[in-house]
C-alpha cells in the first residue's frame, strides 16, 4: 500500500534525480498548425461557457504532435491582446514565473528572456513573440542555450458575442523529455503521459491570461 | 512550466491515490447535441472539458475521444477487465472480486515508483452505454475518485464517441502533491486530464486493433 511517507520519499527522491542536468541538445524547429480556419467554433460555444477545451493531436506513431487549448474569455479582444503582450507585469500573474526581461525589440518581433521556477536551479530561455496585431502571436525558441530545446506556441483570438468576447486559441508543443533524464525514463513505459502534461501546461497558461483579462 | 512539467509526471504515476471520502456526482456535461458539434475535432484528435468552481478549483474533467470501432466492440474492451494490464501499462493486476448482476468489484494494483497503489472499484454497468465507478471502501489508497463511462454511436454505429468524465481530488493524495498545489492550484486540472487521456487513448488503442 503506498503510504504518504513512501511517497513522499519517491517522489523527493525523483526530484533529486530531476536535477541532474540534462544533455544538451540542439534546438529543432517545431511547426504548429492551427485549427483556426478549420474549424467552426460558434457551435462550441455552449462547451466553452461551461469550461476550457484541450485537443490533443498524434502522429501515427502515437507521439504528441500539438495541444491546443481553447478558452471564452469575457474581454474584448483588444483587451486580451494587452494581456497578451504585457510581459513586463507576466510576473504579476503567471504562475511559476520567477523572471522576464525584454531584451530587443525588433520589427513585429519581441524577444524575451524567462525564467522559471523550479525545484533546484531555476530554468532560463529565451524566446521571440512575433506579433500579428492584433489576433496572432507566434512564439518560438531564439537560440539553442537556454534549457527547453524544442517547442513552440501560438496565440490567437477570434472576437466572439459582437466583439464583446474573445475565443482564445492557444496551440503548443514542448518536447517534454527533454527535461530531464527521469522524465524521459517515466515516457518510455508512460509514453501517453506527453500529451497530458502538454494540455496541462497550456491549461495553466490559458487560464492565467484569461482570468487577468477578465479583471 | 517545467516545474509543472515535473510535477506531474510524479503525480501522474500515482495518479489514482486519494482519500478522504466520495466526491459529489459526476455531472452529465456534454449533451449528444454537443457531441455532434464535437465531431470536426474529434476527427482531429482527443478533447478534454475542464470545469472549475467560481474558486478555481476543479469540478470534473471530460475526456472525449472518437474510436473507429462500433460501440459494442468498446464496450467489450472497456468491460475485459482481465486485459487491463495488456492495454494500461501502469495496471499491474486486476482482479473481479464480486459480481452480482450488474454490479462488480474489482481489486487493482497499479505501478507507481516506490510502493504500488492497491484499491478496490466498485463498477456498475449499465449495458451497453455507461458504466459509473467509485472506490468501493476507504480502505484502500483510493478512497475519493468518482468515474464514468459513456458511449455515443456515431456514423450509423461504426463509430463510437467515447466520453470518460472523471474527478479525484489529488490534493489528498500525499504531503508532497499538497505543497505542490498550494503553489500551482491549476496542476489539478491538468493531472486529472492527464488520467483520463491515458485511460481514453489505451482503450481507443485497444478497440480499434481489436477484431
Amino acid at each position: 500500500m503506498l503510504q504518504s511517507q513512501p511517497m513522499r520519499t519517491a517522489a523527493l527522491a525523483l526530484l533529486a534525480a530531476l536535477l541532474l542536468p540534462s544533455p544538451t541538445i540542439a534546438v529543432k524547429q517545431v511547426k504548429l498548425g492551427s485549427i483556426v480556419g478549420r474549424v467552426d467554433f460558434k457551435p462550441l460555444v455552449p462547451l466553452l461557457e461551461k469550461g476550457e477545451l484541450s485537443l490533443v493531436e498524434s502522429y501515427r506513431s502515437g507521439r504528441l504532435r500539438q495541444v491546443t487549448v481553447v478558452a471564452l474569455v469575457k474581454a474584448a479582444p483588444l483587451k486580451v491582446w494587452d494581456v497578451l503582450t504585457d510581459y513586463e507585469n507576466y510576473i504579476k500573474f503567471m504562475p511559476n514565473l520567477d523572471e522576464i526581461e525584454i531584451t530587443k525589440r525588433q520589427g513585429a518581433d519581441v524577444f524575451i528572456e524567462y525564467e522559471l521556477e523550479v525545484p533546484g536551479p531555476n530554468m532560463d530561455y529565451t524566446l521571440i513573440h512575433h506579433h500579428l496585431p492584433k489576433t496572432r502571436i507566434d512564439i518560438t525558441l531564439a537560440d539553442d542555450e537556454g534549457d527547453i530545446q524544442t517547442g513552440a506556441w501560438r496565440w490567437e483570438l477570434i472576437p466572439h458575442d459582437n466583439g464583446g468576447q474573445t475565443i482564445l486559441v492557444y496551440s503548443l508543443y514542448t518536447d517534454v523529455r527533454e527535461s530531464s533524464w527521469v522524465l524521459r525514463q517515466i515516457m518510455k513505459s508512460q509514453p501517453s503521459l506527453e500529451h497530458g502534461l502538454n494540455v496541462a501546461t497550456g491549461l495553466v497558461t490559458i487560464r492565467a491570461i484569461k482570468k487577468r483579462a477578465e479583471k | 512550466m517545467h516545474r509543472l512539467f515535473i510535477a506531474l509526471a510524479l503525480l501522474a504515476t500515482a495518479s489514482l491515490v486519494s482519500a478522504g471520502g466520495l466526491p459529489p456526482k459526476l455531472k452529465k456535461t456534454v449533451s449528444n447535441a454537443d457531441v455532434s458539434a464535437l465531431v470536426p475535432l474529434l476527427e482531429l484528435g482527443e478533447l478534454s472539458l475542464v470545469e472549475s468552481h467560481p474558486n478555481g478549483r476543479l469540478k470534473q474533467a471530460t475526456v472525449i475521444g472518437l474510436v473507429k470501432a462500433p460501440p459494442a466492440k468498446v464496450w467489450a474492451v472497456i468491460t475485459d477487465y482481465q486485459r487491463y494490464p495488456k492495454m494500461i501499462p501502469s495496471v499491474v493486476e486486476i482482479e473481479v472480486i464480486s459480481k452480482k448482476g450488474d454490479d462488480l468489484v474489482l481489486e487493482m494494483e497499479i505501478e507507481v515508483p516506490g510502493s504500488n497503489v492497491e484499491y478496490k472499484r466498485h463498477d456498475r454497468l449499465f449495458p451497453p452505454h455507461r458504466i459509473e465507478m467509485w472506490p468501493e471502501d476507504d480502505e484502500g489508497d483510493i478512497t475519493c475518485g468518482r468515474w464514468r463511462w459513456e458511449l455515443v454511436p456515431h456514423a450509423g454505429g461504426t463509430q463510437t464517441i467515447l466520453i470518460y468524465t472523471l474527478y479525484y481530488d489529488v490534493g489528498e493524495s500525499s504531503w508532497f502533491i499538497r505543497q505542490f498545489l498550494k503553489e500551482s492550484p491549476t496542476a489539478e486540472h491538468g493531472l486529472n486530464v492527464a488520467t483520463g487521456q491515458l485511460s481514453i487513448r489505451a482503450f481507443k488503442k485497444a478497440a480499434e486493433k481489436r477484431r
